[in-house]
């Protein structure tokens, strides 16, 4: 393995490159536990120029690289390559600059989401993306997979508030990618980075834009006897005219779940509920609370609960945000879903997830991100049970072509990385396929950056027993 | 000799047109001229490949034909209360949504939720090897593949040919409300945009005429609370006034229309900038007598009018020295119906083409060069079937 990895030793020293197994083992997985991998070594930069060299010397010796910030990625977008080695850039972890005058930050691709929040905030200001892992997970990861969060439908993804980018592509060049202005000229490269899940290099800075934090919010929680009742809400919020920061729907299971877990006393015997928050200035909030109160009327809803301060918005938050981990409390391993219908579809979609369950004979809860369409079901099993994995991921190919088949998309969020690779080629034609492949090929000629992600037909690494993630145990992270 | 562009009505005629020829060029109504004059290529208009494919209200999505006016289908959006909220440009010249697409412009209201590139989500391309590509896809929300919506957001032409796009879009605003500031000088000026830009307001667009020192911040939402949030606006620019709606209109239609200039037959050019480069330039810019600028999107686009074309040396040296990248959009244009048609020629196989005599410069300043973009260039269109960038 010295051989393999000589040239290495002279950019980094012994501390920050890892080639112990103990310390490798680390760094095997991310947030899909199910694939596990030890990569050849770790290095750990601290420096733009130790992440270029590192990169360069990648292309010189045609070895594979992956690099990952905190390992959040539900797709396996971070797994390590058996002959490759990781680019760990937690230490990057800088906010290079935050001008609250152009309402912009630059940072490192370590620095946490939630940290550009928390230092925008004193100018009243905050970065907008928020995907569940946001306490922890980093912008690099999420420029590389394009993460989302509750509150897509109105203000969009990552893209949407990266306006600029400088990276190391896999061939050793540095590129400078927008700039510090919302606009620009020539074709966007910046939006054809982020969301290319690694796939052409390496983020080295960062440019975010940063929005107004909005006055108030309305929160309300609404409980229904049924998941087509809280469909047919969404639907009517949305016919409305409103534009709500944020629509979720969780049924039953998860919402058991999430009780057990966090007691965010939801209503007793709801099939499901519905959470709807507006957001903006005072006079304006409370034109639209009427609206949404006139829409909610109408519905077949038995229960609702209006937030009355922040604390009791962040309870009832509480709830959604810890769903998914809380599922780990009705069994023993799950597989999180993402996929994307046509929101008037969203109905019909659950309806054949519930047949796809009682086939299976595996349960399957439900949380989504209603107002875009994002469902997100979780596919619960035993792990100790002998084909169960393999079960559960069959499950989960189904409903991704389920989306395929409603005109959707197989991930709304989460990204392809590893687990929707195979799925790429049935949601997409084969030349359009072969021009995202020519256009990888620019990017990383000898594909050696985060190679076995997003394409189909690599080797997959083999498959392990899953379980919680071990942050996801202690509480640190939940997934979206 | 004038003569009438190619304008295929089906996919399978604009292919086979693709096929025939060496070195070709899409236009739609022509009415970003100077992006298209290139006396080496064929041009060929999408203006008959137009028309709504789907349009889903609920989805909050809608498909249509690239060659399809951006009027016809903002007209289609408002019937059922909904809009694209980054204000497309030259709407009433007769852009169409591929050319919006492909030069990269948005409007004023870019600045509330973004621009053309954030409410792009889908795209079909023809190749130049006559290939149907697709990137993106139908719903609001999709992580998957390499978003090729987003980057053919002003790539020009010269990367394929956009046959069908799909954009999500909002409802829209029951009413708009316009308050003019006078400021004394350009400093308070960028403060106040800043300081408007950060507050509670969520304004809907703040835009800057620099030769009246005056602050235009457009508010949107339901009438009935228009009012009260402009009393806001009252209490911190005392000095304003509240546009009666014909001016308010008139002033925001020309920002769209490239009309608010006094130059009969300006040359518009796009410059990307921010609250300090605009304070670093606007000496130089404003002392100029060949020039005027309008500051828009709150400071993002600096929208450049010369009164010549031949000013544009001076002013690709001046963007050059301050790192900025100008894009000529525009050139002598007097109004809707001037669509530079007339300088479509015909070569001696018949093709048609623009006369070289015309040829103008489109890109001045800073436009960095990088293997990446010729790598990907040469990627997507292998047989160089389309211009250069």
């Amino acid at each position: 393995m010295a051989d393999l990895l000589e040239g290495l030793e002279s950019i980094f020293p012994s501390d920050r490159l890892l080639c112990d197994p103990a310390y490798l083992a680390a760094f095997e997985s991310d947030g899909l536990t199910a694939f596990r991998t030890k990569p050849l070594a770790v290095v750990i930069p601290e420096t733009e120029e130790e992440v270029i060299a590192a990169v360069a010397w990648c292309h010189q010796n045609q070895v594979p690289f992956v690099a990952r910030g905190s390992g959040t990625s539900l797709s396996g977008g971070s797994l390590p390559v058996a002959n490759g080695i990781v680019i760990a850039l937690n230490r990057l972890n800088r906010i290079l600059k935050l001008d609250p005058h152009e309402r912009i930050a630059v940072v490192q691709p370590g620095v946490v989401n939630q940290h550009v929040t928390n230092a925008a905030a004193p100018h009243g200001l905050y970065y907008a993306p928020d995907p569940s892992s946001q306490s922890i997970c980093t912008i690099g990861g999420n420029v590389a997979f394009n993460s989302g969060g509750a509150h897509c439908l109105k203000y969009g993804m990552t893209s949407n508030h990266v306006i600029g980018c400088k990276a190391v592509l896999a061939t050793g060049e540095v590129v400078e990618m927008g700039g510090p202005s919302l606009e620009s000229v020539g074709p966007d490269f910046t939006g054809l980075f982020c969301g290319s899940e690694g796939l052409f290099g390496v983020a080295l800075e960062v440019t975010l834009r940063l929005l107004p934090k909005p006055e108030q919010f309305h929160t309300v929680l609404v409980g229904y006897r049924s998941l087509q009742a809280a469909g047919d809400a969404v639907s009517a919020v949305i016919d409305s005219g409103l534009l709500p920061g944020a629509l979720e729907i969780m049924d039953a299971l998860s919402i058991e779940a999430a009780e057990a877990a966090v007691a965010c006393g939801y209503p007793e015997g709801a099939a499901a509920v519905l959470i709807v928050e507006l957001e903006g200035p005072r006079e304006r909030l409370a034109h639209e609370i009427q609206c949404l109160e006139a829409v909610l009327a109408k519905t077949d809803s038995f229960a609702q609960r209006v937030a009355v301060d922040d604390a009791d918005r962040l309870s009832i938050w509480r709830g959604r945000k810890s769903a998914f981990s809380a599922v780990g409390r009705l069994s023993p391993d799950f597989l999180v879903q993402d996929g994307v219908v046509p929101r008037k579809r969203l109905g019909e979609a659950l309806v054949r997830i519930e047949q796809l369950a009682e086939r299976s004979g595996m349960r399957i809860a439900n949380v989504f991100h209603a107002g875009d369409g994002n469902l997100h079901p979780l596919i619960m099993f035993d792990g100790k049970e002998e084909g169960a994995l393999h079960r559960a991921e069959q499950v989960a190919g189904e409903l991704s072509r389920i989306c395929i088949e409603m005109g959707g998309s197989i991930t709304g969020e989460h990204g392809v990385g590893m687990e929707k690779r195979d799925f790429m080629p049935e949601m997409y034609d084969p030349l359009s396929m072969e021009m995202m492949a020519q256009v990888r090929s620019a990017m990383d000629p000898n594909w050696i950056a985060n190679p076995g992600k997003m394409f189909p037909g690599n080797d997959a690494p083999a498959l392990s027993t899953v379980g919680l993630h071990p942050l996801e145990k202690a509480g640190v992270i939940s997934r979206e | 000799m004038s003569k009438e562009l190619p304008k295929p009505t089906t996919v399978e005629d604009l292919t086979e047109w693709v096929k025939c020829n060496d070195k070709v060029l899409p236009v739609g109504n022509r009415t970003k001229a100077p992006l298209t004059r290139d006396p080496d290529c064929s041009l060929v208009s999408l203006s008959d490949l137009s028309g709504m494919i789907e349009y889903e209200p609920s989805e909050f999505t809608f498909t249509a034909w690239a060659g399809s006016r951006v009027s016809e289908i903002e007209g289609e959006l408002n019937q059922r209360g909904q809009y694209l909220p980054f204000d497309p440009v030259l709407l009433h010249a007769g852009a169409t949504l591929g050319g919006t697409i492909a030069s990269g412009l948005s409007g004023p209201g870019r600045f509330r939720f973004g621009g053309v590139r954030d409410f792009l989500i889908g795209i079909q391309w023809l190749d130049g090897q006559g290939r149907l590509i697709r990137g993106g896809g139908k719903v609001v929300k999709n992580a998957a593949g390499f978003d090729f919506p987003k980057f053919m957001v002003g790539s020009l032409g010269r990367y394929g040919i956009l046959v069908e796009v799909t954009f999500k879009v909002f409802p829209k605003p029951m009413g708009t409300l316009t308050w003019g500031v006078p400021f004394s000088d350009h400093a308070a000026a960028m403060n106040a945009i800043a300081d408007i830009a950060s507050s509670r307001l969520e304004v809907d667009a703040l835009d800057y005429r620099p030769d009246r020192c005056q602050l235009a911040i457009r508010l949107a939402g339901p009438s009935e609370v228009l009012p009260d949030l402009l009393g806001e606006l009252r209490d911190r620019y005392p000095d304003g006034q509240r546009w009666d709606e014909s001016e308010a209109h008139a002033y925001w239609n020309a920002v769209k229309e490239f009309q608010w200039s006094d130059f009969k037959k300006p040359t518009m050019v796009k410059v990307p900038m921010n609250l300090s480069s605009f304070l670093k330039l606007e000496g130089e810019l404003l002392d100029n007598a060949a020039c005027r600028v309008h500051l828009s999107v709150g400071g993002n686009i600096a929208w450049v009018a010369v009164d010549h074309a031949s000013d544009l040396d001076w002013l690709s040296d001046l963007l050059l020295a301050q790192g900025l990248s100008g894009l000529v959009v525009s050139s002598g244009l007097a109004g809707s119906s001037d669509l530079g048609r007339d300088e479509v020629v015909s070569d001696q196989d018949g093709h048609l083409g623009v006369s070289s005599g015309v040829v103008e410069q489109w890109r001045i300043g800073h436009w960095p060069r990088s293997q990446m973009q010729q790598a990907v260039k040469a990627a997507m269109d292998p047989l160089s079937k389309f211009p250069g960038v």
